[in-house]
């Protein structure tokens, strides 16, 4: 039997440098430096100036800039609506994450499953087609459907006969948290609906094929199948969830513009009303360093996790 | 692949580089630099919609104005006639919804903006550190389109100084008046007949109303209807009326910076004149004001703001249920659609009636309307004066400082707008606008009304403007505001007790005291000192 010896690889060429690599690709280089200058000057800059105006009393053409040391943070600590608007915003993290992993999954399986691919084709379609819809008109059409005098949901209730359950749901401080984590109801959200149907088309077909030779039903199937081999899936959705809850801001804007009194005010919202209404630009830097630190503690959580999806995957 | 040079590689990513930034981060420059060239006084043969002799200008206008009465079409008009005797200015008119607009503005004004014409922002700290043309000094001079002096264009009570700094810093071409509307047909079908006069009278109507099944009147109690119009209309102008006096504590002293010896030397309080202590007949002074809060000389918590609230509530029982949650274009429509006897608006209603009502798409069903002024507190010891109302100049156009080329332009272009050929143009345009709205009645002289309008605003006036004194009632900034907004929804819903409300205002106030003072620049223990705010 002839043995065959692989010939020695080719020497490696002596390793370029990271310049003389980038002016080789020069061209290509020129074509993304746009990009990249766009985002660093307004992406990164302000990121970065913003630590350090989080340290003053910036009030841009009022007055002198002073640095104040921890004054603003020690500052936030004292600000009740910042403290109100750390547990609403709680409150809409959570609500967040369930409303993306309970529905759209649920949707998702039923496309993913039917058998004829035409109506899964246009099932899908119609469920992504609300995505174009402009998220400030479905925001003012919410506020339309709450309105105590007007509104399709107490004239709904009224003519139900429920007439009892009336409410002002967006100036009752005891709705007006739940009627805007209501909103969207059902809460087929588009984009995890999608990662989820992305999901179950990758799973192989040969596990379903084990599992109908198995004898498995539905409900096995999606408890043993799908569930376990969507959990890079769940987990990247409940990390942008709680990334989209910490920085909602303009539904709450515009919603009740953090009313009535401060009852769903979060600390996005304080942070915008800082800087814009009252001038405190520095203050607001701080709430906003405050949320990078929580959004980027997250972040690297989510990069953790997504590996080990991917390296399950791989295995 | 192209080959490229490492020269012309370098070259190209400078290029690339300096291209992105100027074209992201350059404010839109005027089409050509502003530029006022002979500037000798035109002809006095000049007459109005001719170029004055040896004026050429050229330049870019932009009118970042809001758009929520509907002047865009109007200024849209006066704006081609400015084009045609100046063909090389470009005007763009450029309307901003009212929503967050205050907050846009800010932001403009704070980070460099191209914008001619905005609304004012309410903002006193930009003001104090003068961001914003002063007029004043524009007013004495000769407006050459109608070649007299330009002030004296203006009817009495348009130009108002800010009175912390002096400056006149408002261009205003309209005046505006709060007042009652009411639904004739409901009115008839309930069995009123006169108009109220005085609170009593008001809460029978507004009880007959309620009795009949029908809404007495639809308010906003949302964080803008407590802010400004509506509930915010009705606590500030009934707030004067137990806070007249307070003009003694808050008007200019022999001594200060602003007193004025012909004016303020031979001012009288009179609590029976509406117009006793309007702008121009007494200096008021605000770092006066604000040390008479920090001393304790004037408090929110008082007998007078605690009856001003007993009143309050008692009208509250007769708005729509759910109001809290309700903006102010839901309460209109609650009167528009006829299921409401009465609505406080201000003189802009009576054009804006007129759209909605020709709007056959909105389907709504024409009806008579009547009107009455804001009434008099009748049944409280406490009270000083009459009620009195908003009945002030409008328009609020302000002038962000630039160059002072390009604000010499935008000043021409104002003069233009307020000669009486162009305001009548504006006004007419805007009246012919399906969505245009008059704030009221215009305040240049000169200008004609058709007898419709005239009849229509012949309601308006003799109330007098209400605030001159201390407002008692508001926040004296943007924080306190809000926590006045804050804390009157929690009061009006009962959810806070009368003395937690009173404690916690007035807790508020005093802590916006010196904030107030160093954004104003306010020395509080020599409050007649001309301020020095902050650069």
């Amino acid at each position: 039997m002839a043995v065959r010896v692989a010939s020695p690889a080719p020497a490696a060429s002596p390793r370029r440098s990271l310049f003389a690599e980038i002016y080789r690709q020069r061209v290509s280089y020129l074509f993304v430096m746009p990009a990249f200058v766009t985002v660093a000057v307004f992406m990164y800059w302000p990121t970065f100036t913003g630590f350090f105006y989080a340290f003053t009393d910036w009030k841009p053409g009022i007055q002198e800039l002073n640095f104040v040391g921890l004054d603003n943070f020690s500052a936030m600590l004292q600000d009740q609506y910042l403290r109100t608007g750390f547990i609403n915003v709680l409150v809409i993290v959570v609500t967040t994450v369930l409303k993306e992993l309970t529905v759209p999954l649920l949707v998702a399986e039923l496309v993913f499953h039917l058998r004829s691919p035409r109506l899964q084709y246009w099932l899908r379609t119609l469920f992504v087609v609300p995505m174009v819809m402009p998220t400030i008109a479905t925001l003012l059409l919410w506020v339309q459907i709450f309105d105590p005098n007007i509104g399709l949901m107490n004239q709904t209730l009224q003519a139900v006969g429920l007439d009892s359950l009336q409410r002002s749901w967006l100036g009752d401080a005891d709705t007006a948290l739940w009627a805007i984590v209501s909103m969207g109801f059902p809460w087929v959200q588009v984009l995890p609906f999608l990662i989820f149907l992305g999901g179950l088309m990758s799973i192989p077909q040969d596990l379903y094929d084990a599992a109908v030779v198995d004898g498995a039903n539905p409900l096995q199937r999606f408890l043993r199948i799908d569930l376990p081999m969507l959990v890079g899936q769940v987990r990247l959705l409940i990390v942008l969830g709680v990334i989209q809850g910490f920085q909602a801001f303009y539904v709450i804007l515009v919603m009740t513009g953090g009313g009535p009194y401060r009852s769903t005010t979060v600390p996005a919202l304080e942070m915008y009303y800082s800087a814009f209404q009252h001038a405190k630009y520095g203050y607001a830097c701080a709430i906003a360093l405050v949320l990078f630190a929580i959004v980027m503690t997250i972040t690297i959580i989510n990069m953790t996790y997504l590996r080990s999806s991917v390296e399950h995957e791989a295995t | 692949m192209p080959h490229i040079t490492r020269r012309q590689f370098t070259a190209l990513s400078i290029a690339g580089v300096a291209g992105t930034l100027w074209g992201c981060t350059a404010a839109p420059p005027p089409a050509k630099p502003a530029a006022s060239t002979g500037g000798a006084p035109p002809s006095a043969t000049t007459g109005p919609g001719t170029v004055p002799a040896g004026v050429k200008r050229e330049g870019l206008i932009v009118a970042n104005i809001e758009d929520t009465y509907g002047h865009a079409a109007g200024m849209e008009a006066v704006a081609k006639e400015y084009i045609k005797l100046y063909p090389n200015v470009d005007i763009r008119i450029d309307p901003k919804p009212i929503e967050g607009y205050y907050d846009w503005a800010k932001a403009q004004v704070v980070g460099g903006t191209n914008a001619s014409l905005m609304r004012d922002c309410s903002c006193p700290d930009l003001v104090a550190a003068g961001k914003f043309v002063d007029f004043g000094p524009h007013f004495e001079k000769v407006n050459p389109y109608t070649d007299k002096k330009w002030s004296t264009m203006f009817k009495p009570g348009a130009i108002r100084a800010d009175e912390a700094t002096g400056q006149v810093v408002q261009f205003n071409m309209f005046s505006v008046y709060v007042l009652w509307f009411y639904n004739k047909t409901l009115w008839e079908k309930v069995g009123l007949k006169d108009t109220p006069k005085t609170w009593t009278d008001l809460i029978k109507v507004l009880q007959t109303f309620k009795d009949a099944g029908v809404l007495p009147t639809p308010m906003a109690g949302d964080v803008d209807g407590w802010r400004r119009m509506g509930l915010s209309w009705l606590s500030r102008i009934t707030a004067d009326a137990y806070a007249r006096e307070s003009i003694n504590i808050v008007r200019a002293q022999p001594g200060d910076w602003n007193y004025k010896e012909n004016v303020d030397g031979a001012w009288k309080y009179d609590p029976k004149d509406p117009y006793n202590d309007a702008f121009g007949k007494v200096t008021r002074s605000p770092a006066r004001m604000t040390a008479a809060f920090r001393d304790g000389t004037l408090k929110v918590d008082n007998p007078g703001y605690r009856d001003l609230w007993k009143h309050l509530k008692q009208f509250l029982q007769f708005v729509q249920p759910g109001y809290i949650g309700v903006n102010r274009e839901t309460a209109r429509q609650l009167f528009l659609t006829g299921k409401a006897g009465v609505w406080m608006d201000a003189s802009w209603f009576f054009s804006q009636f007129e759209k909605f009502m020709g709007d056959s798409s909105l389907g709504l069903n024409r009806f008579d309307y009547g009107t009455f002024n804001l009434v008099d507190i009748d049944d409280s010891p406490l009270i000083k004066a009459p009620t009195r109302t908003i009945d002030n100049s409008a328009g609020y156009w302000v002038l962000p400082k630039k160059d002072q080329a390009q604000n010499d332009l935008e000043i021409d272009f104002l003069m233009f707008l307020s000669s009486p050929k162009m305001a009548g143009l504006l006004v007419e345009t805007t009246l012919q606008d399906p969505k245009g709205d008059l704030i009221g009645p215009p305040m240049i002289e000169g200008v004609e009304l058709s007898d419709v309008w005239k009849q229509r605003f012949s309601v308006i006036g003799g109330r007098g403007q209400a605030e001159n004194g201390a407002p008692g009632i508001h926040g004296i900034d943007a924080e306190n505001t809000r926590e006045w907004v804050d804390l009157a929804q929690q009061y009006a819903t009962d959810k806070i007790g009368e003395d937690q409300f009173f404690k916690q205002f007035q807790e508020s106030v005093e802590k916006s005291v010196p904030r107030v003072a160093k954004a104003q620049g306010y020395d509080l223990d020599n409050p007649g000192k001309k301020p020095t705010p902050p650069r």
